[in-house]
């Protein structure tokens, strides 16, 4: 006897109805719930692990990490043991019983600190002192960020203080050193250029009496190495100055302008032509510029000299060009003391590699000289 | 038994205790237990409770009352009522959407069939993340669905301890039944009181429905000696009481009894499953949107009469049930029909499903669904499309 398909499948539904073979189950015995039970254990125990890791982290580091409250008067939270330890505390649960504005050596600055959050979210950087329970006082570097609840209203200010007291103190130590040396070697300087001034004096005395010519060229050759001194001692100022001064965004435009203007200059045309950029760089910068038109004006023999900015291949390149008889030996160009400039371009390129920033000539004989001054990329960028 | 080794699940077989298992859920019954409501959400570690129920039972100050409840226990309530009388596939979709939205973890529904069903069929698809036309047939259901409470407000459909859910596919109008152990209630909390507030007509529709779930039950061919035992009981309670609560609305023994006679009912129905009556009055539902109560009594004698060949010893059983001893001679499925049109009569069912708005040219729709719905599989008379058609027809 042959079932139809409606028969087979009523017969199939049916033993289905009576569901002893069935494969739901009742919340009761709900398999999927345990396994759903053994996979969030296993992710507790990973994040355990993962709090402990970091919890040894901030118990060890030796920079103090902190949470407190934002108000006046409010607690500090949380205390790493850096911290506690720093400012002379015997254990966390004693520095949370403190009230946080006491840490500071003057309350007020915390105040304003606050208000400094408020405004911008997050603070960086920032030298604040701080009493240590045994009455000394510390100075930190101290960088807050706010956390904030569901209104926006800061709810918590995090912070990481790093006693920077001795650092301070060396760099301290360093800049009084290097101001001795600068008074000491200026004094000298002064000295040694009065001394020079009386001896050409002496000199021009002396010249007026001697009448021999072989006196008068020994009288010259004197002279010669007066002035060579006097240019040594000059270069010992110039030279003095560079690296003292943080490199910081200069104006291209201004500082090129500054140097032209400051040109002894009645032949060259100077023909401004730069890029509006700002270029990040020792503030003596300008002096580079001015050697470089000063090389113009005296050695060239130019009628025009034409600075550009070209902008290519992520750098950016400062461009003179001028029109007179070029540089045939390009190889001693930037040594010490080796060309009739004298020390100006050795300097210019100890001015820029401060920086990192480099100096080249590549004009061509017939051309004129071409100097090329290269900023990398993220040491220049437009006006805005 | 063709060449099949044996047949285990098979009640055919003499002498012998078939094979059968029997679900429920927890009950808690009796007057004034809905008032158990937030205790027991409680117990079930919900924190965040989605309301479903419908327009009607908010109407009835049902909803608000439990709602309360639930609310002075410091939990949280979100109330869905966007439940049509057949609750459509795009409510239970939207149900599960604010479910999930507001973040809840346990559904208690209040109400009668339509909320439940609603309600069982949200939890599913929540926890499935699904569309909740996938979830049709029998055991479909992968996942639990969150904890469950029913508070039933009718006598009859009995959702609330069934594991069953009857949803109206909108586009393809027609019914579908999501069948699965994970539609039983985590708790029925059956209150009698409340199935005072219904009138009459719905009094008697749902009373129907539930003698029909009885009836089916009984000579289900997936029937057991425990759904027996319930499905006779609720006969009896049924026809007995039923024409009083109808005539007595407010006596409260009556509600009770019929309360009783329809949670019988539906702990026979939910594991012996139904029959033709319910195929042909789902696909009606679904077509026409007929009430689910009516149009089961307007099919029920028409279906026994088809079925009596198939069952006749069962409906003898019923019979006796129902109108007694002493008439053993006559002819016995004439006076059973006769008895339950009596019962139709006094209940105020007007026969002639025309009077429904089914017309002739519908029949043979109807009649595709009919045959179709997993509710024909356990029917004694396993009934052809013709006829469905011609029952249909009869019954016009
Ligand atoms: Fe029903």
């Amino acid at each position: 006897m042959t079932r139809s398909e409606d028969d087979l499948r009523k017969d199939d539904l049916r033993r289905k109805i009576i569901g002893l073979s069935e494969t739901s189950h009742r919340k009761s015995y709900y398999p999927q719930l345990k396994e759903q039970i053994n996979e969030l254990s296993i992710a507790m125990d990973a994040l355990q692990e993962s709090e402990d890791k970091y919890r040894t982290l901030v118990e060890n580091v030796n920079i103090g990490i902190f949470r407190t409250e934002p108000w006046e008067g409010g607690r500090i939270l949380q205390a790493n043991p850096a911290l506690w330890q720093t400012l002379g505390f015997e254990s966390e649960e004693e520095i949370l019983s403190h009230p946080v504005d006491d840490i500071y050596l003057h309350m007020e600055n915390r105040a304003e600190l606050m208000d400094k959050l408020k405004q911008f979210g997050k603070i960086k950087d920032y030298k604040m002192e701080f009493k240590v329970r045994d009455g000394s006082t510390i100075l930190c570097s101290l960088t807050l960020s706010a956390e904030y609840d569901s209104e926006g209203n800061i709810k918590f200010v995090d912070g990481v203080a790093e006693d920077i007291t001795e650092k301070e103190k060396k760099s301290e130590a360093l800049r009084q050193a290097n101001n001795k040396l600068n008074v000491l070697s200026s004094i000298t300087r002064h000295d040694i250029v009065n001394q020079v001034m009386v001896l050409e004096g002496y000199l021009l005395l002396l010249e007026e009496k001697v009448t021999s010519p072989e006196q008068i060229e020994l009288i010259q050759k004197m002279k010669g190495s007066i002035r060579s001194v006097d240019r040594h001692i000059m270069f010992t100022r110039d030279y003095q100055e560079i690296g003292i001064n943080a490199p910081e965004w200069v104006n291209l435009r201004d500082a090129l302008k500054d140097a032209m203007i400051s040109l002894d200059n009645f032949q060259v045309n100077i023909h401004m032509e730069p890029q509006d950029y700002m270029v990040f760089t020792d503030p003596m910068v300008w002096k580079v510029f001015y050697n470089i038109g000063n090389n113009v004006v005296k050695h060239s023999q130019a009628k025009n000299l034409y600075i550009s900015t070209d902008e290519q291949d992520n750098q950016l390149l400062v461009v003179f060009q001028d029109d007179g008889i070029g540089i045939e030996d390009k190889k001693k160009l930037f040594k010490k003391g080796s060309s009739s400039s004298g020390y100006g371009l050795f300097l210019s390129k100890e001015i820029l590699s401060i920086t990192g920033i480099d100096i080249r000539e590549t004009g061509l004989p017939d051309e004129g000289a071409r100097f090329e001054i290269i900023f990398p990329q993220g040491q220049y960028k437009p006006v805005q | 038994m063709s060449g099949e080794k044996s047949d285990k699940t098979s009640n055919q077989s003499q002498g012998s205790l078939p094979t059968r298992k029997f679900s429920a859920p927890e009950i808690i019954l009796g007057d004034g237990s809905r008032n158990l409501i937030g205790q027991y959400v409680n117990s079930l570690s919900g924190r965040n409770v989605l309301l479903v129920t419908d327009p009607g039972i908010i109407k009835a100050g049902w909803a608000g009352e439990i709602e309360d409840s639930i609310s002075s226990e410091g939990i949280d309530v979100v109330v869905y009522d966007k439940v049509s009388s057949n609750p459509r596939s795009l409510e239970v979709m939207q149900g599960a959407e604010l479910y999930e939205a507001a973040g809840c973890d346990l559904i208690v529904t209040i109400g009668g069939g339509s909320p439940m069903d609603c309600g069982k069929a949200i939890g599913a698809v929540a926890s499935n993340q699904c569309n909740v036309l996938e979830l049709e047939g029998v055991d479909e259901v992968a996942l639990p669905a969150p904890p469950l409470i029913c508070i039933p407000t009718t006598a009859g459909s009995s959702a609330d301890v069934s594991q069953f859910a009857i949803i109206t596919d909108e586009e393809k109008k027609r019914k579908f039944a999501i069948i699965s152990k994970t539609m039983i209630a985590d708790l029925a909390l059956i209150d009698p009181e409340t199935t005072v507030s219904m009138n009459p007509e719905l009094t008697a529709d749902t009373g129907l429905d539930a003698l029909c779930h009885a009836f089916e039950s009984y000579v289900s061919n997936a029937s057991s000696v425990i759904t027996d035992m319930y499905a006779l009981e609720a006969a009896k309670l049924i026809v007995e009481y039923l024409p009083k609560a109808y005539d007595e609305p407010d006596n409260l023994v009556f509600r009770d009894k019929v309360m009783l006679g329809s949670m019988y009912a539906g702990l026979a129905f939910s594991n012996a499953s139904l029959g033709l009556v319910h195929a042909m009055a789902h696909s009606l539902g679904g077509y026409l949107d007929s009430p689910h109560g009516e149009c089961n009594a307007q099919l029920l004698c028409p279906v026994v009469r088809f079925n009596y060949p198939f069952a006749s010893e069962k409906y003898k059983i019923l019979e006796k049930a129902i109108v007694g001893e002493n008439s053993s001679r006559s002819d016995g499925l004439d006076k059973l029909v006769r008895a339950l049109e009596d019962l139709n009569e006094h209940l105020g069912i007007k026969p002639g499903l025309s009077r429904m708005g089914v017309k002739d040219d519908d029949i043979e729709h109807l009649s595709k669904n009919a045959f179709l719905d997993p509710c024909l599989a356990t029917n004694p008379n396993p009934a052809t499309v013709e006829d469905i058609e011609r029952l249909y027809h009869d019954s016009l």
